[in-house]
């Protein structure tokens, strides 16, 4: 074969007589006298492509398997489902039922934003597009208000979903970067904080079909490793026929296609203050009070990389105290939307407790419940992304 | 109900059973499933061993299909596309488990139709055969364009819905693929021209 037959311009001709002999219109023999340089390639692809079209169709599936398999499915369809077992009611505490009551309200007003048809027009959005951030928003939004909105799984299955969709459109535009595939890996880490028997099939469907869709593209140089990361977790999901999912985060991405957040690592004192600045200006000091837990490791990293995390910083000593104060400095910039300050969820790069343009002091967002987690983003949310959702007087 | 893509469903009437299906309707996923059921049937008998098996792996399509239901997100593209990719899914999964491709004797006892040409069918039945050896050598891809292109006519942008591709990969990916079966055949000793000489 010569250069030629690698070539596009070859691609495009033996697409063009492929079609043309497949539909009748030419005869192979007609091809081939019209590209004369590209005969010798062309031959043979036409040859196979017609010994291709010309071989028997096999038998159809059997009319008796065919009407089996629809009652099948037309029962499983039907069954009553077995529900989990409910979780004891607590008692609802101030903090909780504000959020709740927070979320109503923000349901309410975003059920008529939505109704506008922005949100269901930036269903298609990727990253790039103008509706991107309307739609990661949106997510958030949903996540946040779970159960109303849907059981927290489920929703994090769909989200993986999208991610999937925009990791295929940005393949075919040749630009599948690090940030896409970073935020299936954060939806596939947070689908193992709520990973339960019951939703196993579907996260296992959604690796399969992962896993499918990452053998065909091609990412970014600089995307390669978490690419690969993600490959071996649905291939590992595939060969096993269990879901492989992350036991951490991947490190999130310094640089957010919606939000830049610049993190100062935390020197190694004993008490420290948030800054935070949204735009147009907002600011906050609120304090962090995490609690003592693993994540807390005196392992200060003050060389690394300005990468957000979601973890607190460490603290300068070995056995944290629970009234610790950290230190972290983060500013944030405006998103396009107007007036708006978007929080993708790949990138929950808010630093704990930090609210931006709220002056109460916000929760801290370290918990290790991804539910309570979501919940401090709907408080956060209502109080500074719900202002454009609110209909002009 | 209407059909235009690849002969099956109207997109408009697909939408409108989707979102019925996705409602827990099992009379608008039962209609799906029936649109669509001998297309993926279809591709999975050329990709393993036995109708059996093809029947097997097609439950375990629609079963997966209906589990995922409710999340399904309507993107625009045929719902066929997204059987094709969880049939895929499935086959590439059987052939990962088992570590190997499908042997020729077990390629052989795939059924062909019967007609009263004979001596036709019995130069179809070798190059069926023939041809299945070495499209099952191809890889993955290149499986999956050569039945879709070629075997069930789906055109050049339906192929590329079906496959998460644009059309130019698909463009490639039909040349490369077809280079390389043709190459397989001619080293097996199959002669194309004679063959498709004595088919036609």
């Amino acid at each position: 074969m010569n250069d030629f037959a690698s070539s596009s311009l070859f691609d495009d001709i033996a697409a063009q007589c492929l079609d043309d002999v497949l539909a009748g219109r030419r005869t192979v023999a007609q091809c081939l006298r019209a590209h004369p340089e590209q005969a010798t390639d062309l031959r043979p692809l036409l040859m196979a492509a017609l010994l291709t079209a010309r071989m028997p169709t096999p038998p159809p599936m059997r009319e008796a398997a065919v009407d089996a398999l629809e009652a099948r499915l037309r029962a499983t369809m039907t069954a009553p489902k077995s529900l989990p077992k409910p979780a004891p009611r607590r008692a609802p505490t101030y903090a909780f039922a504000f959020s709740r009551m927070a979320a109503m309200l923000a349901l309410g007003l975003l059920l008529a934003f939505g109704s506008t048809g922005l949100v269901s027009a930036s269903d298609r959005a990727v990253p790039g597009d103008a509706l991107y951030g309307l739609k990661r928003l949106w997510e958030a939004i949903v996540l946040a208000l779970s159960p109303l909105s849907g059981p927290h799984d489920a929703l994090w299955i769909q989200i993986a979903h999208n991610r999937l969709y925009e990791i295929d459109v940005l393949d075919e535009q040749g630009r599948l970067d690090e940030q896409v595939l970073t935020d299936l890996h954060r939806a596939l880490y947070e689908l193992a904080q709520v990973r339960t028997p019951q939703n196993e099939a579907d996260v296992l469907l959604l690796l399969q079909q992962a896993d499918s869709l990452l053998a065909q593209v091609t990412p970014q140089p600089e995307a390669q490793k978490v690419y690969d990361t993600l490959s071996a977790l649905t291939q590992q999901s595939v060969d096993t026929g269990m879901p492989a999912l992350p036991a951490s985060e991947y490190p999130l991405l310094a640089e957010s296609p919606l939000m830049q957040v610049t993190y100062a690592p935390p020197t190694p004192t004993a008490s420290a203050t948030f800054t935070a600045t949204a735009s147009p200006t907002a600011s906050a000091t609120p304090s962090a009070t995490p609690s003592p837990t693993a994540t807390l490791s005196p392992t200060p990293q003050p060389s690394a990389s300005p990468t957000p995390s979601r973890t607190p910083p460490p603290t300068p000593s070995a056995t944290p105290s629970p009234t610790a104060t950290l230190t972290p400095t983060a500013t944030w910039t405006a998103l396009p939307l107007p007036g708006t300050v978007l929080l993708t969820s790949a990138a929950p790069t808010l630093p704990p407790g930090v609210l931006p343009g709220a002056t109460a002091t916000a929760p801290p967002a370290n918990s290790d419940n991804p539910r309570e987690r979501e919940t401090q983003q709907a408080v956060y949310l209502t109080q500074t992304v719900g202002a454009p959702a609110t209909p002009a007087p | 109900m209407a059909h235009d893509w690849i002969g099956r469903v109207d997109r408009k009437d697909e939408q409108r059973l989707i979102a019925q299906a996705v409602r827990g309707d099992s009379d608008a996923f039962a209609a799906l499933y029936r649109a669509h059921v001998q297309a993926i049937y279809r591709y999975i008998v050329h990709r393993v061993s036995d109708a059996q098996m093809a029947e097997d792996f097609t439950a375990d399509v629609f079963t997966r299909a209906l589990k995922s239901m409710s999340t399904y997100q309507d993107q625009g593209k045929p719902f066929l596309a997204w059987l094709y990719r969880i049939a895929h899914a499935r086959v590439v999964d059987y052939y990962r488990r088992r570590g190997r491709r499908p042997d020729e004797a077990e390629l052989d006892a795939q059924p062909i139709a019967v007609t009263d040409d004979v001596e036709g069918e019995l130069l179809r039945g070798q190059a069926a055969s023939a041809l299945r050896t070495a499209l099952s050598s191809l890889t993955d891809e290149q499986q999956q364009v050569i039945i879709l292109r070629f075997i069930e006519g789906l055109n050049l942008e339906e192929t590329a819905v079906s496959m998460g591709k644009n059309a130019n990969a698909i463009k490639a990916l039909q040349h490369r693929a077809l280079r390389a079966l043709a190459s397989r055949l001619e080293r097996s000793g199959f002669d194309l021209e004679n063959i498709l000489s004595g088919l036609s």
